[in-house]
């Protein structure tokens, strides 16, 4: 799951705009809950991909 | 090692980053003295230490405005959340440490102030667990 920063606070480290990831907000000790509720991050349509390992396809 | 003047400090709550919103910070770290003596002919005290207790004093500037010092507190009352602190907002390292920790939101002052004063927001959260002191 993806969650995009909408305030103008950094959250993790990311700007408004930048995108996070569960792993990064959970690693971090965030309720992220709190965050979507308080207008910090909102879930974000972007995926993020693992690494292709080599002739592995898509 | 140089003497270091606060301007530039570091401060996340709920891996939100406040810090221009915080006026001073006090991190406590204190352990209960456990009274050991027994008869002996030094005539003197022995003591071992016992739990320690930490906690985070903050003073917020109050901000109403989405996304800021209420929005961002208010929901955590009562809740266990991550707190951070770092001297200097830049790369962690020896001499710029980073503390991170988890604390109870016991207590919180939605508006505090006199006329003609800035609104803030006083408050001293006891740390669950213990602080975790990176340096790198």
């Amino acid at each position: 799951m993806a969650y995009k920063v909408i305030s103008g606070r950094e959250v993790c480290g990311k700007k408004q705009g930048e995108v996070l990831t569960s792993k990064e907000l959970e690693d971090a000790g965030a309720n992220i809950d709190v965050l979507i509720a308080s207008g910090h991050i909102q879930a974000s349509q972007t995926t993020i991909k693992p690494a292709l390992s080599e002739g592995a396809k898509n | 090692m140089a003497r270091i003047v606060l301007t530039n400090a570091l401060v996340t709550v709920n891996a939100v980053d406040l810090s221009d919103l915080v006026a001073s910070i006090t991190l406590n770290s204190s352990v209960d003295s456990v009274e050991t003596t027994g008869f002996s002919s030094t005539g003197t005290r022995t003591r071992v230490g016992g739990l320690t207790d930490n906690s985070i004093s903050l003073e917020f500037h109050q901000d109403y405005a989405s996304g800021e010092v209420e929005a961002t507190i208010y929901p955590l009352i009562g809740t266990v959340t991550a707190v951070t602190v770092k001297p200097v907002n830049s790369a962690t390292s020896a001499s710029n440490p980073l503390y991170s920790m988890n604390c109870l939101v016991a207590e919180w002052t939605p508006l505090n102030g006199a006329v003609g004063e800035l609104a803030t927001a006083s408050v001293t959260w006891p740390v669950s667990g213990a602080i975790t002191k990176t340096t790198s």
